[in-house]
């Protein structure tokens, strides 16, 4: 109870309440984040028996000798970098309009954000038809402005393109959820004042809207970039079963399930997801140094 | 039920003590206040009678039983919170029952339990709705009821009244020492406003800094406070209050010379402050008049004297006054003299 | 005038926005009605002469989807129920209850949430084969028992409930336990629909792992089971798209229905989990 002095009796009470989780999670989360840890610098070694044979980087010398791991590498970067920033864009503006509309703004929500409840797999199986060579519908949309058919998901050049417009398409409406929370977080007595020194629409949004949202564009922007790294249904679902036309689209998760589920082997596997880990580790690091200065809370 | 302490302390982390060596007795079937600015252990005290709180050393009884270690639950007490605490997703009859449901009360008999507490607080009318639909006076009410709907043995409240608007809360002030005369049980109450201390409490514990400073009954607060906390805390305009060393020469006239060197302060009603020398007069100024205030039938006068400002609703609004300094007299009941730590010297005057 | 003109073109643009985010579902489904000549045409038809139904009998009949459908909502119902019952558990100790190792705890498995869940996979592959329970719902169900996301969202909503209910609890006779289902639970119904639905959601929808994990029917899910029809339905589009509509009306429906509920849950956590 309040400022009841914690002693055995109430640690041993509030542990029974806490046991199933520390069960579950020690056995399913803790050991296997130390495990895969550990695995990524064992050499040698038998995960059946457990028998480590040898200790080493040698995984990690693997992984940055193999040209797959840096196809990957480059493939997860050109992915973030180019859903990330379209994902942010186009959510803002469409907050913002919807945040603007008089009526059937709940039924537009509703909408925009479909995508997201629905299977990511299913859904790609309709996108890898949209974007069918000869009978896909995007194509034949772009046959009537006159562009010729495209090898969307047979091009290596353009199967990126095909996986950044579905994942943008699906990611949308999550984001809009959350700016329109922002949005609404704004006293409105900021704008009437704002309004009353004769700042116009352009300068409110610039100078209230903008500062103002910027610890939720921070949240959006730190979530998706660490979701982005981690893409790998989609891949899987619309290149059926490959990580696309020439690995156009082999990212970093793909690449570790190759190494595990089909190629077995294990400890590099651990090595690349060790790899992930760190990307990740950094890029929140550097936003969250980046916030400290420029986000206003 | 009388409530006992002996001697409590209590502290958190064995760093910080909240209360040092309370000891008081609140006496069977009163209305008792606990007074006192926030952080001064007002709060802290209720929870140590409800048994929330645990005490670090001393000894509480309930009536002649100890119930030091004993839980809230076991010392069977009933509690209105500030906010009320009712349970929002439970109708008004069910929080009412809520603590026989918890007793294992059958059905019926805690329904009529219940609607016989609800009677008493006049709730009878809303016992379906849920607490949101309700007004904050009425949700007082209802708390009110399920704290005692398990005859408890005793009725503690934490400043019940201070989330209702102004007229609300003398109404439910009232309602309180109502339901307490009718019920006969021992209530305490912990508030910050003295005016509801005042108005409806049987005895006023006034709490500051961790210590009791005084436990009496209210008119016996101001009139015969026991140090210079209380006599600034209590009453309406503040006490005026003059350093002993600006009052050398009127001290010296109206005080033995032994006694008069041990006081540092003087506290002054606003009352006392008269412009002709009262019978029994203990001090005298010479002072400035800056304005006289009507409102009403309130009468206050501004003045100035080194400095400093005073308060006097003993000048009539009549008084003539310029720029010239005029002497004013305090009278003797309503003027206290203090000494080095603040605590009341009783009055002796020369004749 | 200028008003109205403004909202006008706001319409039309977040219309012609909505349009895009439907098409895929409304070509999905008008796909699934078709013969398989119709899916070819070029110029497309939106609406086929006849709505063949039969294709999802077909598709049905192609793949054991019924199977997959009953474990897609097996492993769905269990997993939540469990994960809900487990971080109410936690949750409360963490919100109301004091105890020696809280913060540390708290603050150690916050920082667990920074981890990718794809590390997790290989060793927990390797421990339920140990255990013997690949390809059983087993496998599926066990590691999604709790999860601190949970936990964390549903101490948010408890903590919000004031000490004062849990000390009036207490006084009118209420255990630890008591409290925690007779007013805890019940005064944060909404946020536990909130993160039920959402974990809902994410179970239905859930993949890789559940790849990884199955090899045959009698385990696999729905999202893995559609995947693994791919193969055999080859270019048959109007019965993946049969398939495909079947995979997500569940989660569209309990979607519509209880959005209120899913928009406050992701406006809370602000993180998909």
């Amino acid at each position: 109870m309040i400022n009841q002095k914690k002693n055995w009796k109430t640690t041993l009470q509030a542990y029974l309440y806490l046991l199933p989780m520390l069960l579950v999670l020690l056995v399913f989360c803790i050991y296997p984040i130390v495990q895969s840890f550990l695995m990524s610098i064992y050499t040698k070694y038998d995960f059946f028996t457990n028998k480590v044979g040898a200790i080493g980087w040698d995984n990690f010398r693997y992984l940055f000798a193999d040209p797959d791991f840096y196809i990957a590498l480059k493939n997860t970067l050109i992915f973030v970098f180019g859903v990330v920033p379209l994902t942010i864009v186009l959510s803002l503006i469409i907050a913002l309009m919807l945040n603007k509309l008089r009526w059937f703004s709940s039924l537009f929500r509703t909408i925009y954000f479909l995508p997201f409840v629905t299977s990511t797999v299913a859904i790609a199986m309709v996108w890898n038809w949209i974007y069918h060579s000869n009978y896909g519908f995007l194509n034949y949309l772009l046959g009537l402005v006159g562009i010729q058919p495209i090898n969307w998901l047979n091009d290596p050049h353009y199967a990126m393109w095909a996986l950044i417009i579905m994942s943008v398409w699906k990611g949308l409406g999550f984001n809009i959820i959350l700016f329109l929370v922002g949005l609404n977080n704004i006293d409105n007595r900021y704008y009437q004042a704002a309004a009353i020194d004769g700042a116009n629409s352009w300068q409110q949004f610039l100078h209230i809207t903008v500062p103002l949202l910027s610890p939720t564009t921070f949240l959006v922007t730190v979530n998706e970039i660490i979701v982005s790294f981690k893409v790998f249904d989609q891949v899987f679902a619309l290149f059926q079963n490959s990580p696309g036309p020439s690995k156009a689209c082999l990212t970093l998760v793909y690449y570790l399930y190759q190494k595990f589920y089909i190629e077995n082997k294990y400890t590099i596997a651990a090595a690349s997801g060790v790899i992930l880990f760190l990307l990740i580790l950094v890029v929140t690091l550097i936003q969250l140094s980046y916030s400290r200065r420029h986000v206003h809370y | 039920m009388n409530v006992t302490f002996e001697h409590v302390d209590l502290s958190y982390d064995d760093k910080k003590t909240i209360l040092k060596d309370l000891n008081f007795t609140i006496p069977d079937g009163k209305l008792v206040s606990l007074l006192g600015p926030s952080g001064g252990g007002k709060t802290t005290t209720l929870n140590l009678i409800s048994g929330l709180l645990h005490v670090t050393k001393g000894q509480i009884f309930f009536g002649s039983k100890e119930v030091t270690d004993q839980s809230a639950l076991e010392r069977k007490v009933g509690m209105v919170f500030q906010n009320y605490a009712l349970y929002p997703h439970l109708s008004v009859l069910d929080n009412i029952a809520f603590p026989l449901k918890m007793q294992k009360v059958n059905k019926a008999k805690r329904y009529q339990i219940a609607k016989k507490y609800a009677h008493l607080v006049h709730v009878e009318d809303q016992l379906t709705k849920k607490p949101a639909a309700l007004s904050g006076g009425q949700q007082q009410r209802v708390a009110i009821a399920r704290a005692l709907a398990k005859q408890p043995s005793l009725l503690l409240l934490d400043e019940p009244l201070s989330n209702l608007d102004a007229r609300l809360r003398i109404e439910m002030r009232q309602e309180i020492k109502r339901i307490q005369q009718e019920t006969g049980i021992t209530t305490i109450f912990v508030t910050h406003d003295q005016d509801e201390a005042l108005h409806i409490s049987d005895y006023v514990m006034v709490l500051n800094d961790g210590r009791i400073q005084q436990f009496t009954q209210p008119q016996d607060l101001y009139d015969d406070p026991k140090n210079l906390f209380v006599a600034k805390f209590i009453g309406n305009p503040v006490i005026n209050v003059l350093d002993a060393a600006d009052l050398q020469a009127s001290l010296q006239k109206y005080l033995p010379s032994n006694f008069y060197q041990q006081v540092k302060a003087v506290g002054v009603r606003a009352e006392a402050i008269l412009p002709q020398p009262p019978i029994d007069c203990v001090g005298q100024i010479q002072a400035q008049i800056d304005k006289i205030e009507h409102f009403g039938s309130s009468v206050t006068a501004n003045i100035s004297y080194h400095q400093q400002r005073l308060v006097s609703t003993g000048i009539p609004a009549n008084y003539q006054f310029g720029k010239q300094l005029v002497d004013l007299y305090f009278a003797k009941q309503g003027t206290y003299f203090f000494d080095n730590d603040g605590k009341r010297l009783e009055v002796k005057t020369h004749d | 005038m200028k008003k109205t003109m403004s909202q006008v073109l706001l319409y039309v643009i977040v219309s012609l926005g909505a349009i895009i985010m439907l098409l895929p579902f409304l070509w999905m489904i008008s796909t699934s009605l078709k013969t398989s000549t119709e899916t070819i045409k070029i110029p497309p038809i939106w609406i086929p002469k006849v709505l063949r139904w039969a294709n999802y009998v077909e598709a049905f009949k192609a793949a054991p989807f019924m199977r997959y459908f009953v474990n897609s909502v097996v492993v769905t119902l269990v997993t939540t129920l469990g994960q809900i019952v487990t971080s109410i558990l936690a949750a409360f100790a963490f919100a109301k209850l004091n105890f020696h190792g809280k913060n540390f705890l708290f603050s150690f498995f916050l920082g667990t949430m920074m981890i990718p869940g794809e590390m997790l996979l290989i060793p927990n592959f390797v421990t339920l084969s140990k255990m013997h329970l690949i390809n059983t719902y087993g496998a599926l169900i066990l590691p999604y028992l709790a999860s601190f996301f949970t936990v964390f969202m549903l101490k948010q909503s408890f903590q919000a409930v004031p000490d004062s209910i849990y000390f009036a609890a207490k006084i009118d006779g209420a255990s630890d336990w008591g409290f925690l289902w007779r007013i805890l639970v019940p005064m944060s119904k909404s946020s536990i629909t909130a993160v039920t639905v959402l974990q809902m959601i994410g179970s239905w929808n859930a993949f890789m792992w559940p790849l990884i994990v199955t090899n045959d029917a009698t385990a696999r899910t729905l999202p893995v089971g559609l995947q693994a029809f791919t193969t055999d339905a080859g270019t048959e589009y109007q019965l993946l798209m049969a398939a495909s509509t079947f995979v997500i009306i569940p989660m569209v429906i309990l979607y519509l229905f209880l959005q209120k509920y899913i928009i406050a849950g992701i406006s809370k956590s602000g993180l998909k989990g």
